[in-house]
C-alpha cells in the first residue's frame, strides 16, 4: 500500500531511528535486568538449597488437603466468575451508556463506586449488609425466624460480592469502547432493517471483542487471586491467595508461595495466549472515519424496557448500600461497629478527629500518592510505547516474546520480586549504573511499577486494537514526525483508556502495606504503614473504628483523584480523538489512502 | 490539560523527593565518620513502635541527643526485611521481636556482641542471646475465660482439654490464621508439652493429634469479628491473650479476664534488643549508646507506665500496672528452649497450616 511505503522510506532514515534504537535498547535492559534476572535469582535462591535442587514443596503440598482444596477453589471461582462478573458488567455498561435508562448518570455513580470501594473494606460493607446481624439478614429472619443468621458464607457469598465487586474494569474499559463506538455503523445497520438484538449481536461486541478478551482474562484474574472475599465472607470456602501471602511472608515456606503463585500465574497466562491467538484471527472494528457519538438507544420492547429498567436500580441498590453503611458505620463508635448496630447513641466524631488531627499521618499520604501515581503514570507511558511496537510488529517473533516477558510480575507475588531485586542488588551494580536498591527511596515505586506493568500492557493492547490504524498513516502522510504523530494522534485516542489505567494503578497501590513494610524508605513512611501502626488490633482496641475511618478517608482521595485524572481527562480525550458529537461531524472525504478526520487540528494544511 | 498538568506536578513532586532525600543521606555520611557526640544518628527497626510508642521515644530521645530515624512494621516484616537486607545492612538497632527470631536473625551473622550497662539489672535466667541480643519486656501469652460466664470449676486447666469439653465445643477461640506471635504461642503451647527427639520434627504423634483436634472443636473468628468483643458478650467466654494487652483490652471491652496457668507454665516471651552488624569498619557508638538508653530502668519504667508491659529490668518492673502484675503472679513462666523452638518453629506452623488447619 502507498502509506506503507512511505513509512517505509522514513523509518529508513537513519537518524530519525536513533531513539527508536533506544528505546529498544532501553527495553532489552529494562527486561533483562529487572524483570528477569531478579526472578531468576529469587528462584535459585528459593529451590537451590545446600547446592541442588530442592523440590520437596511439591511434596509437601500434595501432602496437604488443605492446599489442593484452596488451589480447586481458586480455580472453581475463577471459572465461574468470568461468566457472572461479565454477564453483569456488560449490563450495568449497556445500561449506562448504550441504552436509554433514566436516570443513568445516578445509576452510573453506583456502578463506578467499585473503583474507589474494593478489597477488604468493600467486603465489610457487604457484610453490614449480609452479615450475621447485616440489615438484610435482620429484615429476613423477622420473616423467617428459624433462618440461620450465618446464612451468607461460603462459596455463594463468595461469588456474590466479586461478581459486584469486579465490575470496576467493565466499567473503565468497556465503557471507553462503548463509548468509542460508532454511531453511523449502528445507524446504517437499522436502515438496513436490523433490530436491536442484532444490531447489538453483529456490531456492538464484534467491536469490543479485543476489550472483552481483556476483561475475561482478567476476571478470571482476579478470581484466581481473590483475596479479600475470602477471607471475609469465604468461611470454609478457602482460597489460595491468602495462602501464598502468608508462606511468602516465612522464609522457610516460600518455596510453597512461589510453586503456588506459578501455578497460578502460569494458568493466567496459558489463558492469554489462547485468547490473544484468538485475537489475531481477525478483529472487527469501524471502517467509518467520521466516527460519531453513539446515540443512546431507546429499547423498543415496552416489557424488555421495564424489565431492564427494574434491574438496573436493583443493582444500583446492591452496589451502593454497602457503601453508604461503610460511610455511617465510620461515624459509630466501637460498640457500634463490633455489634454492627447504626444508633445515634452510638454516633461519634472521635475518630474521624483522632486522625484527622495527627499531623504525621499527612506525610505518609503524600508519599503513597506520589509513590502510586509516580508508578502509575510511567508504568501507563511505557506500556504505550510498549504496546505500540508489539502492535506494530504483529508477525515478529521477538516483539511477541518482548510482550510475553512483560507479563513476567503475574507470575510471582509482589513480595517476593521485591526480594528478588533485593538479592540481585544489594550491592551497587553495573547493571543499575552502580546503584544498589536497598535503602533507596526508588525501589518501593519501582516495584510498584513493575507490579503495574502486565494489566496494564494488556488494556492498552487491547485499546489498540479499537485504533483506527489508518489515522496515523494520515499523520505521517500529512509531514509529522512520528513523534509528533505518537504525541497528537495516538496519544489523545488512547488517552480515556490510559488515563483509567492511572486512575486504577494509583488506588490499586495507594494503601499497600505488604510491598511497604518489606521496602519504605525510614524517611518516607507510606500511608499503609501509618494505618497499621494507628490501626494495629494488638496496640489499640479501638483499631476496627481507625480502620474504617481510613478506608473512608482512602475513598475520599481516590475519587477525588479519579475525578481530576478520568472524570475530567478523558473528556478532553474523546474531544482529541475523534470522537464528535454527532451535531458537529467534520465530513471529510473517505478516500483510500484514509486520510480522515484525524484529529490534527487542520487537515487541510498539513501538507497535501 | 489537566493532564499535563498533573504529570508535570507528579513528576515535580518525585524529582523532589529524589533530590530531597539524596541531600539527606550525604547529610547522613558526614554525620556518621564526624563528631558523634552532637549528632547520635541511629535507624532503629521495630515492631514495637505503633499506638504512639514511636512519637513518646522520639521525644524522649531527641532530648538525650540522638537522631533516630525508625521503620516500623509487624515482627515477622521486620525480621524479613532485616534478613533480605543481610548482605548491606541498613539498621543499626533492632528490639521488640521475640528469642526465636532474634536466634534466627543471630544465625546469620546480623549482630555485633555488645554488653548494655544494665545487663546486671536483669534476671541472670533471662539473658540468654550469648552476649549478642538482652532482653527488654516481657510477654506471656496464657488462656483466660470470661469470669461472667465460665466459673472456676467448669474452665479447662490446659490447652488440650479444651477439645474434649463437648459444652466448649464452637465456644473457644482458636487462630484463624498462624502469622502472628501471639496466634504462634497458641499452638506452641500445645506442641511443646510433646516433644519427642523420634517424633515428626522433634513432636509425638499425639501432640500433633491434640493440635488437630483443639483446632477442629473450637471456635476461628472472621475476618469482621473481633475476638474481644465475642469474649466480653460471653459468645466466646474462652479465649488467649498476650499479658500486655489486657488492661487495655478490659478497659474497652468491659470484661474480667481470668488466666488459666496449667502446670506446664504459660508460655513466656521475651522482647530483645540488639546491635546490627554492619562489619568491621563501623562505628557503633552511636548504636550502644542508644541500647544503653533504651534499655535503662529510667527509661524503661516511664516506657510501661506509658504503654503497659512487663519490663525485664528487675528495677523498671516496679512501675508495672497492678493489674499486670497480678496477672503475672497468677502465671508461672514455662520453661522454653528457645533454641529448639527456632530450629523447628517454621516447620511446625508450616505443617499445622497445610495439614491440620480445618
Amino acid at each position: 500500500m502507498n502509506s506503507s511505503k512511505i513509512t517505509k522510506f522514513r523509518e529508513s532514515n537513519y537518524l530519525s531511528k536513533i531513539p527508536f534504537y533506544l528505546f529498544c535498547i532501553f527495553i532489552a535492559w529494562f527486561i533483562l535486568s529487572l524483570l528477569i534476572l531478579p526472578n531468576i535469582n529469587v528462584l535459585v535462591d528459593i529451590f537451590w538449597v545446600d547446592g541442588q535442587l530442592s523440590l520437596s514443596a511439591f511434596d509437601r503440598l500434595s501432602r496437604s488437603d488443605r492446599a489442593i482444596r484452596a488451589v480447586l477453589n481458586s480455580f472453581l471461582l475463577a471459572s465461574v466468575l468470568t461468566i457472572t462478573v461479565n454477564i453483569v458488567g456488560t449490563f450495568i455498561v449497556l445500561a449506562t451508556e448504550y441504552f436509554d435508562i433514566k436516570g443513568a448518570k445516578l445509576l452510573r455513580v453506583g456502578f463506578m463506586s467499585t473503583l474507589v470501594f474494593s478489597g477488604m473494606v468493600l467486603n465489610n460493607g457487604y457484610l453490614y449488609v449480609y452479615g450475621q446481624n447485616g440489615v438484610l439478614t435482620n429484615l429476613l429472619l423477622q420473616v423467617f425466624p428459624n433462618m440461620d443468621p450465618n446464612w451468607f458464607t461460603g462459596f455463594p457469598a463468595v461469588l456474590f460480592v466479586m461478581t459486584f465487586a469486579c465490575t470496576t474494569n467493565h466499567m473503565l474499559f468497556l465503557r471507553n469502547g462503548v463509548k468509542g463506538l460508532d454511531n453511523n455503523t449502528i445507524e446504517a445497520a437499522k436502515n438496513l432493517g436490523s433490530n436491536q438484538w442484532q444490531v447489538l449481536r453483529q456490531i456492538v461486541f464484534p467491536t469490543l471483542f479485543p476489550v472483552i478478551i481483556t476483561l475475561v482474562i482478567m476476571s478470571f484474574q482476579l478470581g484466581l487471586g481473590a483475596m479479600a472475599a475470602p477471607t471475609m465472607v469465604g468461611g470454609e470456602f478457602e482460597t489460595i491467595s491468602p495462602l501464598i501471602l502468608n508462606f511468602t511472608q516465612r522464609p522457610a515456606s516460600r518455596d510453597l508461595a512461589a510453586l503456588l503463585s506459578i501455578i497460578l500465574g502460569f494458568a493466567q497466562i496459558i489463558l492469554l495466549i489462547v485468547m490473544t491467538r484468538n485475537e489475531k484471527k481477525g478483529n472487527f472494528m469501524s471502517i467509518s472515519k467520521t466516527k460519531t457519538r453513539v446515540v443512546k438507544q431507546k429499547i423498543e420492547n415496552p416489557v424488555l424496557n421495564g424489565i431492564v429498567h427494574v434491574l438496573a436500580y436493583v443493582l444500583f441498590l446492591i452496589y451502593l448500600i454497602p457503601l453508604v453503611l461503610v460511610v455511617l458505620f465510620s461515624f459509630m463508635n466501637l460498640q457500634g461497629i463490633s455489634q454492627s448496630i447504626l444508633s445515634l447513641e452510638y454516633f461519634t466524631l472521635d475518630n474521624y478527629a483522632d486522625i484527622l488531627s495527627n499531623r504525621s499521618n499527612f506525610g505518609p499520604l503524600l508519599t503513597s500518592m506520589v509513590y502510586s501515581g509516580g508508578a502509575a503514570v510511567l508504568a501507563v507511558l511505557f506500556m504505550i510505547l510498549v504496546a505500540r511496537l508489539v502492535m506494530k510488529n504483529k508477525k515478529n517473533k521477538l516483539a511477541e516474546w518482548t510482550e510475553y516477558l512483560f507479563y513476567i510480575p503475574w507470575l510471582l507475588p509482589g513480595l517476593m520480586i521485591a526480594l528478588g531485586l533485593i538479592i540481585s542488588y544489594d550491592s551497587p551494580s553495573l547493571l543499575l549504573f552502580g546503584n544498589s536498591v536497598v535503602g533507596s527511596v526508588w525501589i518501593l515505586p519501582l516495584i510498584y511499577l513493575i507490579m503495574m506493568l502486565p494489566s496494564t500492557l494488556r488494556y492498552i493492547k487491547g485499546a489498540y486494537y479499537s485504533f483506527d490504524n489508518n489515522l496515523e498513516d494520515a499523520s505521517r502522510i500529512l509531514g509529522s514526525s512520528s513523534i509528533r504523530t505518537f504525541v497528537q494522534v495516538i496519544l489523545p485516542a488512547l488517552l480515556p483508556t490510559a488515563l483509567a489505567l492511572v486512575a486504577l494503578n494509583f488506588n490499586n497501590f495507594l494503601a499497600d502495606y505488604d510491598l511497604s513494610a518489606f521496602l519504605y524508605h525510614p524517611a518516607y513512611p507510606t500511608l499503609g504503614i501509618a494505618i497499621r501502626k494507628n490501626a494495629d488490633a494488638a496496640n489499640n482496641v479501638n483499631a476496627a473504628a481507625v480502620n474504617l475511618v481510613y478506608s473512608v478517608i482512602i475513598m475520599g482521595v481516590s475519587a477525588i483523584m479519579f475525578y481530576i485524572v478520568y472524570g475530567r481527562g478523558s473528556k478532553i480525550g474523546e474531544r482529541k480523538s475523534g470522537i464528535k458529537k454527532s451535531k458537529k461531524v467534520i465530513k471529510a472525504p473517505v478516500i483510500e489512502t484514509g486520510i480522515g478526520d484525524t484529529g490534527v487540528s487542520d487537515p487541510t494544511t498539513g501538507g497535501k | 490539560m489537566k493532564k499535563k498538568w498533573l504529570l508535570t506536578l507528579t513528576s515535580a513532586m518525585t524529582l523532589f523527593l529524589l533530590g530531597a532525600c539524596s541531600s539527606e543521606e550525604s547529610g547522613e555520611n558526614t554525620g556518621d565518620g564526624g563528631n558523634n557526640d552532637e549528632n547520635k544518628e541511629v535507624l532503629v527497626y521495630s515492631n514495637s513502635l505503633a499506638g504512639g510508642r514511636q512519637e513518646w521515644i522520639d521525644e524522649k530521645a531527641t532530648e538525650a541527643g540522638f537522631d533516630v530515624q525508625y521503620v516500623e512494621a509487624g515482627g515477622g516484616e521486620v525480621l524479613n526485611r532485616l534478613l533480605a537486607e543481610a548482605n548491606s545492612p541498613q539498621a543499626d538497632v533492632t528490639f521488640g521481636m521475640d528469642e526465636a527470631m532474634f536466634f534466627e536473625l543471630l544465625d546469620e551473622d546480623l549482630f555485633v556482641e555488645y554488653e548494655p550497662s544494665w545487663v546486671n539489672e536483669l534476671p541472670e535466667e533471662t539473658n540468654i542471646g550469648e552476649g549478642y541480643f538482652h532482653p527488654l519486656v516481657e510477654q506471656r501469652i496464657f488462656l483466660m475465660y470470661n469470669e461472667e460466664f465460665v466459673s472456676a470449676e467448669e474452665a479447662p486447666e490446659n490447652w488440650q482439654d479444651l477439645s474434649d469439653m463437648t459444652e466448649f465445643a464452637q465456644k473457644y477461640r482458636v487462630p484463624a490464621q498462624l502469622g502472628s506471635g501471639t496466634d504462634q504461642k497458641a499452638i506452641l503451647s500445645i506442641l511443646l508439652q510433646y516433644v519427642d527427639e523420634d517424633g515428626e520434627l522433634g513432636i509425638a504423634q499425639e501432640g500433633w493429634d491434640e493440635v488437630e483436634q483443639y483446632l477442629a472443636n473450637g471456635y476461628q473468628t472472621p475476618e469482621n469479628e473481633e475476638q474481644l468483643q465475642n469474649f466480653a458478650d460471653g459468645s466466646v467466654p474462652i479465649s488467649y491473650h498476650f499479658l500486655g494487652g489486657i488492661p487495655a483490652a478490659e478497659e474497652e471491652f468491659g470484661f474480667t479476664a481470668v488466666p488459666i496457668n496449667p502446670e506446664q507454665g504459660v508460655i513466656t516471651m521475651r522482647e530483645q534488643i540488639a546491635i546490627i552488624n554492619k562489619g568491621e569498619d563501623n562505628d557503633y557508638s552511636a548504636a550502644e549508646e542508644f541500647v544503653d538508653w533504651f534499655g535503662s530502668a529510667e527509661i524503661q519504667s516511664a516506657f510501661v507506665e506509658e504503654f503497659g508491659g512487663l519490663p525485664v529490668n528487675e528495677i523498671a518492673s516496679e512501675s508495672a500496672s497492678d493489674r499486670l502484675l497480678e496477672i503475672a503472679e497468677a502465671t508461672e513462666p514455662m520453661e522454653v528452649d528457645w533454641n529448639f523452638v527456632r530450629e523447628n518453629l517454621n516447620a511446625w506452623i508450616e505443617k499445622v497450616e497445610l495439614e491440620l488447619m480445618p
